[in-house]
């Protein structure tokens, strides 16, 4: 009888169960939808609380973070350390106007870092995941490629960051299918069960069926082998967010979205909560001053404190 | 192992919530999978095709058209999970608090029971 524990032998992105440390990743597939935002927002109300966040901007593709914060330049960023020209990840660790919190800023070399290679990426993941800050928050950027996916993987929860749009959402549910095939997949490989190998990959060639009929065609396959690999789709539980939400409707979209993908992807997901739209966030971007410290009353403050609440104390 | 797709979750599982929720929780349930995939919702976009939603849509109005009548409500739960029991219903005391449906039930009336009722029963002063 197979009787691999998949906590015990977990592959690289085995999810990250530490109590004393957490990570938040916060993605979401589509650009735009403030993934930014939210993460900025979310590092500097949880540094008020606790006093030891490290937000690191991984980006790839276009970071710009230090911005939200109200920071400029910095002689460091995430690509020295990419580019081993510093050794650890928290030498390029930077402070910023609000107490409590650090920043690694992402590098504007995006040519070189939206390319990531394997290795480079494994190390990365190595140093975030020992990283000696008590809460890391990780802004991850665009897309489904294994590099964001990765990122999203490795933390306890991973954050989607959804607009009330359709393209928002489509582009949200195709980053969860990607999420449980490159889990389904990892552990495959990382346990040797080659035929279940094949079986994925074949499904991730021909992309015509359901993430339901995968689930069900992989446990009539292989039957054993199958549990441990929901093991392990069963420990992925990502958090929902509904950024610029505008009416009602659109706070109730978020446990639309929960159902849906309880219903149909099989993933518990929580919905953390709706941030309201205020024209205003704009505003402040542009005058390069945080809006968490300049409407410090406003709904949209209000929305975030509670969802780090919800986060940090769950 | 097995996982369940909508049309062989039973009305519970449908609706979200547990198996002795309140007529009021069946009432909230109901109004958020009705706003989830009704028409225009774009909750499904993308993941389900029109029939799916109808289909799961219709389900959830048999669902809740039957949880939120006590009667038709037992009558289900009694179809549904009582029939289905794995256990008989013959334990006369409780081991564990996960059987309590299962072993907190009377003993069926036998002709042996009610011999030795006879016999055996305290006697009423």
């Amino acid at each position: 009888m197979y009787q691999a524990n998949t906590e015990m032998n977990a592959p690289f992105l085995s999810i990250h169960r530490g109590k004393e440390k957490t990570i938040w990743a916060v993605g979401g597939g589509k650009g735009g939808t403030g993934k930014s935002f939210v993460s900025a927002s979310l590092a500097i109300q949880l540094a008020h609380l606790e006093r030891d966040v490290t937000l690191i901007d991984a980006d790839l593709g276009g970071p710009n973070l230090h911005t939200f914060l109200g920071m400029k330049e910095s002689n460091l960023d995430l690509g020295d350390f990419v580019t081993n020209k510093v050794p650890n990840l928290k030498d390029t660790v930077i402070l910023t106007p609000f107490e409590g919190l650090k920043l690694i800023k992402g590098t504007e070399n995006v040519l070189f870092m939206a390319n990531l290679n394997y290795y480079k990426k494994m190390k990365l993941i190595r140093h975030i995941k020992a990283f000696n800050a008590k809460r890391v928050i990780v802004d991850i950027g665009t897309g489904a490629s294994y590099n964001y996916i990765d990122f999203f993987l490795l933390s306890n929860p991973g954050i989607l960051v959804v607009n009330p749009e359709p393209t928002s959402i489509e582009n949200a549910y195709y980053f969860l299918k990607s999420c449980i095939i490159r889990i389904l997949k990892v552990f495959a490989e990382f346990y040797g069960i080659e035929n279940l190998v094949n079986k994925i990959a074949s499904h991730i060639k021909d992309n015509s069926k359901s993430i339901y009929t995968f689930l069900n065609e992989i446990i009539s396959y292989d039957k054993h082998h199958a549990h441990v690999l929901f093991k392990a789709l069963k420990k992925f539980n990502p958090c929902l967010i509904i950024n610029n939400a505008r009416n009602e409707r659109d706070f109730l979209l978020g446990q639309s979205i929960v159902d849906v993908v309880k219903k149909y992807l099989v993933v518990d997901m929580k919905f953390l909560g709706a941030i309201p739209h205020d024209e205003r966030i704009h505003t402040s971007l542009k005058k390069m001053t945080p809006y968490l410290s300049t409407y410090p009353d406003s709904e949209v403050s209000h929305s975030i404190r509670s969802i780090v609440e919800k986060l940090a104390y769950r | 192992m097995k996982i369940k797709n909508t049309l062989e979750m039973d009305y519970y599982e449908l609706l979200g919530v547990n198996r002795n929720a309140s007529p009021q929780e069946i009432e909230r349930a109901y109004e958020l999978c009705k706003i989830t995939y009704q028409t225009d919702s774009i909750a499904c976009y993308s993941l389900l095709s029109e029939e799916e939603r109808k289909r799961i849509l219709e389900r959830i109005e048999q669902a809740y058209n039957t949880l939120r009548i006590t009667k038709r409500r037992e009558a289900y739960d009694f179809e549904m999970f009582e029939s289905k029991k794995k256990y008989k219903e013959r334990a006369f005391f409780r081991k564990t608090t996960e059987k309590i449906l299962i072993e907190d039930t009377t003993e069926k009336a036998t002709v042996w029971t009610k011999i030795k009722y006879l016999f055996f029963s305290p006697r009423k002063r």
